[in-house]
């Protein structure tokens, strides 16, 4: 359209050549004396017979009014029930359609006999009676010179929808012959085993020979409305009035008719509109291209069809019929893949949506770039006030009309990071399945300065027996007497012989070694004033520590079991036992361990009478309080557990003194309880040396001084050790900075 | 002659065991490990054994033989016999999943009472008394010199003194955990509070060192006992005394 003013006469553009004056589809001429309106009703305004009037306003671009919107056409219409044409006929679908190109050629339902029989007895009727349309007229004078063979065009249109129908597989028999049961209506939609064969002739022709043009009759009978059943209301099955019913009543009689031809059930109820859509442009009697207005072929797009859902809804549709009808978003998308394909590449950049918008969309349910094909390719609109132009514009917009995803959409798009995190994903879960063999660790080597070290300190340990042989003196004994030391001699001293003292074993066999030596000067010392001794322990091991070091050291004083010491034996509890020993002892400790029955021989206490014997034993007859205890003396080699003896029993120790026997590791945390100006803990002796140098203060014989030895060259070898790998680190520290 | 008696065998069996443990210096080992299951099987069934003769009999089977059991009625069994029998069942019953949940009484009563009792005591016997000792520390009769009192010795608790006193102090400022955050996002101390904290460093590290030095001593005296153990052993065998 190159929009150059022509005269009113010209029917060609002077400059483009386009045509200007309207073609009528279905060959009507423009200088045909019958016009393409002439069965409008009166009451429009323009003349029917006289379009070159409106033509003329649409050529000047004058649109000052609307013009009233023509009528239905009243008798030759279709879809027009009134009349007596049947409703499932002005619900044909669209020839386009892909899915309703046809219906099938070899198999006639049954259902169709009666749609035969109704065809041959009733005479359509429209409502000039007899006065067959002018429309009609021209068909069938065409119909007349069109040669037998354009009918074979349409079949094979047809035999392309009826491939996919006959694809479908086939239901089991079972559910064939209960359908024919429930629906005697749908037996001739159901596979026979007798249908003819493919070579023989279509079957429209044998059923319908009366149909065919030059028969004699009518070749466009109205068939008369024809329940199909379950089928009535189907919009997918071919031809079926739910189908066909949708679009009919909004066109125009003549494109109404042309879908017919294309979508009917193999009739060829007219050459040339019965073309296959794919050819995209037909041609008319003139000989000029046209395609259906607002239908685009090249496109690929359907035409709308309404449904009425409630109707879909109330449908009862059995199995296998769900199983018969296509599968849309396969066969569809192959389709649209195939058209679009045919479509040539247009010569300008393809409009593209921003990236935004191209994030909202959904992914291969609509094509994000509009395609503007050339000029030459572009259809010629063939009906209509713009008949003959090309390049008409869609009554919708391509992006407008909904799509059905196809079955690319159901394809997961994955990126490429999203993709090697999956991959790093799979080779995880891969290698967590995967049994791991057992390694076994190779045996490292004990280093050389752990054998060095191993080595000097067993040899520390194994010399000092040697040195009265080797002419050696031993290491002399701790002259500095400790502090703390002198009061706690007084301490003992001033304890009364006649109330026991109360000693705690409260360490276990580990630490023997060091605490038996300790602890052994102060018991040494109460014994040798001939203080009773009751031993009492929170430790299962205590009792029968107490007693081996008691037997061990009491022997020099004759002191036995029963006689000059007793052992209370095991207090369970904890810090909450302490407290109520503190509160009460009798109601703490229940029994013994190792508590003599007669004499001095001590009893296993299996009876109750020898477990309650305890608390009768003349040594702790005048005992009911921890304060009753001439002395407390705890021996332990934690700091815990002399925390708890010091908080839990000063509001009851009265002033009966405290004493601390610990190993060198705890004396820092218990001694600020020693030092504190209102002592909680009244004496302490700590370590080896403070045990020498308290034997020495007592004047007693040291039973510390075979071990004395041993811990001095210990010592000193660690010290030297110590000194040894200190000087190693300065060395190696030298070296590297002198590196740098 | 060596008289094979049970003090010996224990003995004999006390040295094996002392050189199994000392196999350990080459690496871990069988040995070792027979030593160690042994250890804690003995001290386990002994640990049992014990609380089953000096808790479990005294406390809840006594009761029922004594008196032919007629002590079990009255009021004064209510909370010697009767409460701690309810306990001991309700605690058997955390043997079973089923009714673990009535064993949480026991369970309850245990936690909050023993909670109860380190905490009153910890408070009682160890945070008040520290506190009022360390503030006793910097009274005047303390500071300053008694009367006829030698310089030395007030010099000497003058000094001591102050270095609790300084001690204290910087040791709770280095457990004090809050700082001011400087413009560029980072938190820091200010500087008085930064010395004092280096200060307390120092006097934990001296604390722990003090630890750390006792322990090995400790260790060194417990090998040099068990050598001189072996050596007994030894002696005992080769001489027979």
């Amino acid at each position: 359209m190159c929009s150059t003013l022509n005269p009113a006469e010209a029917e060609t553009c002077v400059s483009c050549g386009a045509r200007l004056k309207p073609l009528v589809a279905g060959g009507a001429h423009p200088e045909a004396e019958e016009p393409r309106f002439d069965d409008l009703p009166a009451g429009g305004e323009g003349e029917p017979d006289e379009p070159d009037d409106w033509l003329a306003r649409i050529r000047a671009g004058v649109s000052e009014e609307p013009e009233p919107e023509p009528e239905e056409p009243p008798a030759p219409t279709y879809s027009e029930t009134a009349t007596g044409s049947p409703e499932w006929l002005s619900g044909m679908r669209n020839a386009e359609d892909p899915y309703n190109q046809g219906g099938p050629d070899e198999a006639i339902p049954e259902w169709m006999d009666e749609f035969i029989a109704a065809g041959e007895g009733e005479e359509p009727k429209s409502e000039e009676g007899d006065d067959v349309p002018e429309w009609l007229a021209r068909v069938r004078a065409r119909k007349a010179f069109q040669p037998q063979e354009d009918s074979d065009s349409g079949e094979s249109v047809d035999d392309d929808w009826l491939n996919k129908l006959r694809s479908v597989p086939e239901p089991e028999e079972g559910a064939l012959e209960e359908l024919e049961q429930a629906e005697p209506g749908l037996e001739g939609l159901l596979p026979r085993e007798d249908q003819p064969a493919a070579g023989e002739p279509p079957v429209e022709e044998q059923i319908l020979p009366d149909l065919k043009p030059g028969a004699g009759q009518d070749p466009y009978p109205t068939p008369p409305a024809i329940d199909l059943g379950v089928l009535s209301d189907l919009p997918g099955v071919p031809g079926s009035p739910r189908a066909l019913g949708s679009q009919a009543e909004e066109q125009e009689p003549e494109a109404v008719a042309r879908r017919v031809s294309a979508s009917g059930f193999g009739i060829d109820w007219g050459e040339g509109e019965g073309k296959p859509p794919d050819e995209g442009v037909a041609e008319d009697e003139s000989g000029m291209p046209h395609v259906p207005a607002l239908v685009s072929d090249e496109s690929g797009e359907r035409p709308v069809v309404e449904i009425d859902e409630s109707s879909l809804a109330s449908i009862e549709l059995p199995a296998w019929l769900d199983n018969l009808t296509p599968q849309p978003g396969v066969e569809q998308a192959e389709e649209f893949e195939q058209e679009e394909g045919a479509v040539e590449e247009p010569d300008l950049a393809p409009a593209t949506l921003p990236s935004w918008l191209e994030a909202m969309r959904p992914v291969d349910t609509f094509r994000s770039e509009i395609e503007i094909v050339p000029e030459d390719v572009q259809a010629v609109e063939s009906v209509g006030p713009l008949a003959g132009l090309r390049g008409v514009l869609m009554a919708e917009p391509v992006v407008a009309i909904p799509r059905t995803s196809s079955a690319t959409a159901a394809r997961l798009e994955v990126t490429e990071r999203q993709y090697a995190q999956g991959e790093l994903l799979h080779r995880l879960i891969e290698e967590e399945q995967r049994e791991s063999m057992i390694m076994r660790r190779p045996s490292r080597p004990i280093p050389l300065a752990r054998w060095i070290i191993s080595f000097l300190m067993l040899l520390a340990v194994l010399l000092p027996p040697s040195f009265s042989r080797l002419g050696l003196h031993g290491f002399s004994h701790p002259v500095d007497i400790p502090r703390e030391l002198v009061p706690l001699q007084g301490l003992v001293n001033s304890v009364p012989t006649d109330r026991p003292a109360l000693i705690v074993f409260d360490y276990t066999p580990g630490y023997s070694g060091e605490l038996d030596n300790v602890a052994g000067a102060l018991i040494q010392h109460a014994l040798s004033r001939a203080i009773p001794l009751v031993t009492l322990s929170t430790r299962p091991t205590g009792p029968p520590l107490a007693e081996r070091l008691l037997s061990e050291l009491g022997a020099p004083y004759a002191a036995i079991n029963g006689q000059a010491y007793l052992h209370l034996g095991y207090l369970a509890g904890g810090p909450t036992a302490v407290q109520l020993f503190a509160i009460s002892p009798r109601d703490a400790v229940l029994t013994g361990f190792l508590v003599p029955e007669t004499g001095g021989e001590a009893a296993l206490g299996l009876g109750p009478q020898a477990r309650a014997a305890v608390w009768q034993h003349p040594l702790l007859s005048g005992i009911n309080r921890l304060s009753d205890f001439g002395m407390v003396v705890v021996i332990t080699s934690g700091t815990e557990t002399a925390r708890n003896w010091a908080e839990q029993t000063h509001p009851w120790i009265g002033d009966s003194p405290l004493v601390m026997v610990l190993t060198a590791g705890a004396e820092p945390l218990v001694r600020p309880y020693y030092e504190s100006t209102t002592p909680l803990v009244n004496g302490i002796l700590t370590g080896l040396p403070a045990a020498l140098a308290y034997e020495n203060l007592n004047g007693q014989q040291s039973s510390a001084g075979d071990v004395w030895n041993i811990f001095g060259i210990g010592m000193l070898t660690v010290e030297l050790i110590l000194l040894a790998g200190a000087l190693y680190g300065a060395a190696a520290w030298l070296l590297s900075l002198r590196k740098r | 002659m060596v008289e094979f008696s049970l003090d010996l065998i224990g003995m004999l069996f006390g040295a094996l065991l002392t050189l199994m443990v000392f196999s350990y210096v080459i690496k871990d080992n069988v040995l070792f490990r027979i030593a160690m299951y042994l250890f804690i099987g003995v001290a386990s069934g002994y640990a049992g054994a014990i609380a089953v003769r000096n808790v479990i009999l005294p406390a809840l089977v006594d009761p029922l033989l004594g008196s032919g059991g007629l002590n079990v009625l009255g009021w004064e069994a209510l909370g010697t016999f009767l409460i701690p029998w309810v306990l001991a069942i309700l605690m058997t019953l955390k043997l079973s999943p089923r009714l673990a949940r009535f064993g949480s009484l026991p369970i309850a009563m245990l936690v909050g009472v023993g909670a109860a009792v380190v905490v009153g005591g910890g408070i009682t016997g160890t945070l008040i008394p520290q506190s009022l000792a360390a503030a006793d520390s910097l009274a005047p009769e303390n500071i300053f010199p008694a009367t006829g009192e030698p310089l030395s010795i007030w010099l000497e608790r003058a000094v001591s003194a102050l270095i609790v006193l300084l001690a204290t102090i910087s040791t709770l400022v280095y457990f004090r955990f809050a700082a001011q955050r400087d413009l560029t996002g980072s938190t820091r101390r200010s500087r008085l509070t930064a010395i004092l904290a280096y200060i307390g460093r120092v006097f934990i590290a001296v604390t722990f060192g003090v630890m750390y030095a006792g322990a090995l001593t400790a260790a060194i005296l417990i090998l040099g006992q068990r050598f001189e153990f072996l050596r007994q052993v030894i002696n005992t065998l080769i001489g027979g005394s």
